[in-house]
């Protein structure tokens, strides 16, 4: 039976010569056995196909569940000039927060993390190996684009990214002892711009333990003084701290 | 977004151009096709007076069908991304009233035929289209939850388009061949386990 699925999977990709096309046409007139399989070939194919749109579909509405709650266009325009007010008023609470209140950092941490990391910019017709651990990653699939990163660093395949990438999902899955490895590999190796020392700090902030605020802080220090990427960020945090 | 790339809107010959990849660009490229014109749904609920569930079901349909269509290319660009994906939302909506009225609407999840089926000759179609009509397509769904997750992850890479070759990396298989084998047993275990029901 494998032999036929083989046969029939041929035909639909496209392998088969004309002729070969024939005989399969033919065969199904004429074999109704054969045909019931290729019938079941196909059922097979839409049925997955479904369970594929659905599973699209969840996503989607995940989306809109996201997006939701800020497009209802009636009801702003309705309300905008208590909206506007509002908007005000939260702003003004939230800079109080922000630059007038303590901010901790695990609360710039975590902020970073889900502003900056959520997704890893994909190069547009790539489909190698990093390009799929950055698809993966950016579908959530944390434990699956790590397998791939570290296959990518054991293997010398663009080391330098696939450090960094399996670092931030690594800190991604709270592996913060795996992450800060990466990171400090990644702060060894010889680069133009080298975010190992700012991403080792940001994970030491989201670790929280005792002694980590002060190191994440010399670390960004580092940062700063030596011009590292991410200075900006480290100054602005150091700022706030 | 990691290593300080911001993220632009896409063009719609971009958003086309990322749904004709297959990796994460065009995973991309259909969640941003779903938010740019994400407004229908309101519209689907002021313009044709459907619930919200009922009008986000017909815009996500209309996606779903916008990307398959892009992908074939079906979309000639005659007109605007804009006013063809809306063309499709406006008949899925009337499509989905009609069904409303005459109290069909219990499930209104339409399985288009399948595109390989055009691949046949006339004759070898209608004979393969007969016994398709026959078969319970319900089972068969159900039949596919219980083949086992490896097999339920392969065949679905199988269905977005993921040829063998990148399978290979993204479920460590060795080589194609053995994606190919893995697959074709997956469908057998999938005809047995259907097969014991029918």
């Amino acid at each position: 039976m494998l032999e036929h699925l083989g046969y029939i999977d041929s035909y639909f990709n496209k392998e088969l010569s004309a002729e070969e096309r024939r005989i399969f046409d033919q065969r199904i007139e004429q074999d109704p056995a054969f045909a019931e399989e290729v019938a079941f070939y196909l059922n097979a194919f839409d049925s997955v196909k479904a369970e594929l749109a659905s599973q699209k579909k969840a996503r989607f509405r995940e989306i809109y569940q996201e997006i939701r709650p800020a497009q209802r266009p009636g009801l702003v325009r309705r309300f905008w000039p208590y909206v506007s007010a509002a908007a005000v008023t939260i702003a003004l609470i939230f800079r109080f927060i922000v630059f007038g209140g303590g901010v901790t950092p695990l609360k710039l941490a975590e902020e970073y993390i889900h502003d900056k990391l959520d997704l890893i910019h994909p190069v547009m017709g790539n489909t190698d190996t990093l390009e799929l651990g950055k698809k993966l990653y950016n579908e959530g699939k944390y434990n699956e684009a790590l397998t791939l990163f570290e296959k990518l660093v054991e293997s010398n395949n663009s080391k330098d990214l696939a450090i960094e990438y399996a670092g931030i999902v690594s800190l991604r899955l709270e592996q913060y002892d795996k992450a800060i490895r990466y990171f400090t590999q990644l702060e060894n190796t010889r680069l133009k711009v080298n975010p190992g020392k700012f991403y080792h700090a940001l994970t030491l902030m989201k670790r929280n333990l005792p002694g980590d605020e002060v190191e994440a802080k010399k670390l960004l220090e580092d940062v700063i003084n030596d011009k590292l990427a991410r200075s900006d960020i480290a100054k602005e945090w150091l700022d706030k701290w | 977004m990691v290593s300080g790339n911001i993220s632009p809107r896409l063009t719609e010959q971009e958003i086309a151009d990322g749904l004709m990849q297959s990796g994460t660009t065009r995973t991309r490229a259909e969640e941003q096709l779903f938010r740019q014109y994400d407004y229908f749904i309101k519209e689907g609920m002021r313009k044709y007076s459907l619930s919200e569930d009922e009008s986000f079901d017909a815009y996500s349909d209309t996606i779903l069908s916008a990307i398959q269509k892009i992908i074939n290319r079906s979309f000639e660009g005659r007109s605007s991304l804009k006013t063809w994906i809306f063309q499709i939302f406006h008949n899925k909506c009337v499509d989905l009233l009609r069904k409303k009225s005459t109290n069909k609407n219990s499930v209104h999840h339409t399985l288009e035929i399948t595109d390989l089926l055009h691949l046949l000759s006339d004759s070898a179609r209608s004979v393969v289209q007969r016994m398709m009509d026959n078969s319970d397509r319900a089972l068969l769904g159900q039949r596919l939850q219980e083949i086992g997750e490896q097999c339920r992850r392969l065949l679905l890479f199988w269905a977005d388009g993921y040829p063998d070759k990148e399978i290979v990396v993204l479920m460590e298989y060795k080589t194609a061949d053995v994606v190919k084998t893995s697959r074709l047993r997956c469908m057998e275990k999938l005809r047995q386990l259907y097969k014991s029901n029918t």
